[in-house]
């Protein structure tokens, strides 16, 4: 299961970010890359795979109105 | 390869958009994963029911290069040009239903559904580190494309590796 929209990083540990989308708490493994907590990021298949500026994280769930 | 099972592999990774819309159910969304991973061809009509926007700008750009829409050639062009065209708002020929992600959604979010072509430069469990568009670099699922090597050249979309092309 595969969420579309950014969640942001609350935890980071031992490779693993609890990432929060408000609704639910996911884990992502970090592979490659810095990532901090505060960050939004992107979660697919169980990797963390993108960084979404601030910013823009709060756009997305606009862009998927139909 | 079947042009069922080459058109599903490029259109699956962006599918978590359709379910996010509600366009599609979970059950589905599982079905068509199912199927990309396993190279399953689905019934045409089904996937262009699912996917009727990339069908009908296929088709759009089938009339221009006097080919049959649904051909590798076309699907293969489709994927890896005319969709970032269109993500980037450079391309407003295809009049349809309208465009999945407009030029007003988050560069970010336009960013990650384009497909590019990229360099594994990893290889892991269940994915690859691939490094495309100038140094920028992604961890890309397998699932699509298990095979594929370090130093192999392979299309990506979104969080998934597609398939080889160098």
């Amino acid at each position: 299961m595969c969420l579309a929209i950014p969640g942001k990083i609350i935890k980071i540990k031992s490779g693993v970010a609890i990432v929060d989308y408000k609704t639910e708490k996911r884990e992502g493994r970090i592979v490659e890359g810095n990532y901090k907590a505060g960050d939004y990021v992107i979660i697919q298949g169980g990797l963390i795979i993108e960084k979404i500026p601030a910013n823009q994280a709060k756009d997305w769930l606009k862009a998927f109105k139909k | 390869m079947k042009p069922e099972i080459l058109f599903l592999k490029y259109a699956f990774p962006c599918s978590i958009v359709l379910r996010q819309r509600n366009e599609i159910s979970q059950k589905t969304l599982n079905m068509l994963e199912k199927a990309a991973v396993n190279n399953k061809p689905l019934k045409r009509e089904l996937l262009e029911k699912i996917y009727f926007r990339a069908i009908t700008r296929m088709k759009v750009l089938a009339k221009e290069r006097n080919k049959h829409y649904f051909s590798e050639t076309i699907i293969r062009e489709y994927f890896t040009k005319r969709h970032n065209e269109l993500l980037d708002g450079m391309f407003t020929k295809a009049y349809d239903k309208g465009i999945d992600i407009d030029k007003n959604a988050p560069p970010s979010l336009r960013h990650l559904c384009k497909v590019f072509k990229s360099k594994v430069i990893k290889k892991e469990d269940n994915y690859y580190i691939v490094e495309y568009d100038n140094r920028k670099t992604r961890p890309v699922l397998s699932a699509l494309l298990p095979d594929a090597n370090i130093n192999d050249i392979v299309t990506i979309h979104y969080g998934y590796a597609v398939e080889k092309v160098g």
